[in-house]
């Protein structure tokens, strides 16, 4: 396959991928001993609050209090309430426990094991959750903010995003929304490639985990996820193009010493491990996000 | 752009105890998982990316008809999230709380509530002063 084959591919791959998620109700909104499961496939790139009326439909019958609106509910796994401005992708790299595909591994394709999560229709998390609202303004004002601020940060001006018509905005995120490449991909195409001004640098954020600080000697207190986000160019001081391998070792050299080698830590994107010698502009055409962003979680070795 | 970007940054007056520094939570398996790590890899984890700084110069400026105010620069913590400066900037311009607030990064995006400071300045930051500017509105700005 010539490059641009290769890069269409991955483009469509990467929108295709979807989790299997196995959704339950808890059992403190729950009217029934015993209700079923809401079992679907979604995709990666999509954003678990587009679920939310479909789950107040399906449990309905099952709620103590079924007239609350959908846009109380909230998702959990495993004590975790899941924010809704980040992409399924991620939140599953992130919490899932899920292995990642390394590029040395030879078995067929595995089937991804269903995610099972929680959803919650009261004590909504306001320290740790945005509200909705069910006209989905707010969830669209979070994403569109990441893609200005994605789009920023490429160019250093931002302005592809702010002079794009009403009717593509509309599009950008109805694409997004229905999850509907057609609608989605002529815009995105654009604000990649944004006219009359150089790309400077490429949006990437990192998710690391670490323990909570010990403060109990026997009992394990949960840790948490920090987010460390630097200008990444897309090529080094030394004019060689910016990679994986080169641009952790320049943002964090002390889990990343060696830019050919992980020693502590593995990224991951899309529920496989980055080669570190894969480029940093290579990933943002093919594998980025739908706001732009490369969100890379990591694997510990 | 408003001047007072040489005087001394003021502190800010909400309560630094880490509240609103800028993480989530992990699922207790994950976090089980990183207690049997070496304390090498805990540590690095841990500071990996950190900013040498333990605090940022933010210098704000009123849009759209918002009330100046005396003080243009704060310092504040690098791991709070932008939300502590959303919620001191309520603060002194006495805002109601049905007041709404709209806070802008270069005049081109609102940063989500739990962002860190530290990130934004990092990637944002401008001028011989390196500081991270932020419009602040009370209707929306920059569509």
């Amino acid at each position: 396959m010539s490059n641009r084959d290769t890069a269409t591919w991955l483009r469509e791959r990467v929108w295709h991928a979807s989790i299997p998620l196995e959704i339950r109700l808890h059992k403190a909104d729950s009217s029934s001993y015993d209700s079923d499961a809401y079992l679907v496939h979604f995709p990666r790139l999509s954003y678990l609050a587009f679920l939310l009326p479909e789950l107040h439909t399906f449990f309905y019958n099952d709620l103590i209090y079924p007239d609350v609106s959908w846009a109380d509910a909230w998702l959990e796994y495993d004590g975790v309430p899941l924010k809704w401005h980040y992409p399924l992708g991620l939140l599953h790299d992130l919490y899932s426990g899920a292995a990642p595909v390394s590029a040395h591994d030879t078995s067929e394709e595995k089937e991804t094991p269903s995610w099972q999560l929680t959803v919650h229709f009261s004590k909504y998390p306001e320290d740790q959750l945005v509200r909705l609202d069910t006209d989905g303004k707010h969830l669209r004002d979070l994403f569109t903010n990441n893609v200005k601020e994605a789009d920023y940060l490429r160019n250093g001006t931002g302005r592809t995003m702010m002079f794009l018509g009403k009717q593509e905005s509309q599009d950008l995120w109805e694409g997004v929304r229905k999850h509907d490449f057609n609608l989605f991909h002529p815009i995105y195409t654009q604000l990649m490639n944004p006219k009359g001004v150089a790309l400077r640098h490429v949006p990437v954020r990192l998710y690391l985990p670490h323990a909570a600080d010990p403060q109990a000697e026997e009992e394990i207190t949960p840790g948490s996820v920090r987010v460390v986000q630097e200008l990444v160019p897309l090529n080094t001081s030394s004019r060689q193009p910016q990679t994986v391998g080169s641009a952790l070792n320049s943002i964090m050299g002390g889990l990343f010493p060696n830019k050919r080698l992980a020693l502590v830590a593995e990224p991951v994107l899309h529920g496989a491990t980055l080669p570190l010698d894969a480029s940093v502009e290579d990933l943002m055409r093919t594998s980025a996000y739908c706001d732009g962003w490369l969100h890379i979680a990591f694997a510990l070795l | 752009m408003s001047e007072g970007s040489s005087s001394a940054p003021a502190s800010p007056g909400l309560s630094d105890d880490g509240q609103n520094a800028g993480e989530a939570p992990l699922t207790m398996e994950a976090s089980t998982l990183l207690t049997t790590l070496p304390v090498d890899t805990k540590h690095a984890l841990a500071s990996a990316g950190k900013l040498p700084l333990s605090k940022v110069r933010i210098h704000v400026q009123p849009v759209a008809g918002a009330t100046p105010l005396k003080t243009t620069v704060f310092a504040l913590t690098s791991s709070h999230r932008f939300e502590l400066l959303v919620q001191l900037l309520r603060k002194k311009l006495r805002l109601q709380p049905h007041e709404s607030l709209f806070c802008y990064v270069g005049s081109v995006f609102a940063p989500a509530l739990d962002e860190t400071v530290e990130n934004l300045w990092r990637c944002f930051k401008q001028g011989p002063n390196r500081e991270l500017y932020v419009q602040y509105a009370v209707s929306p700005a920059f569509g």
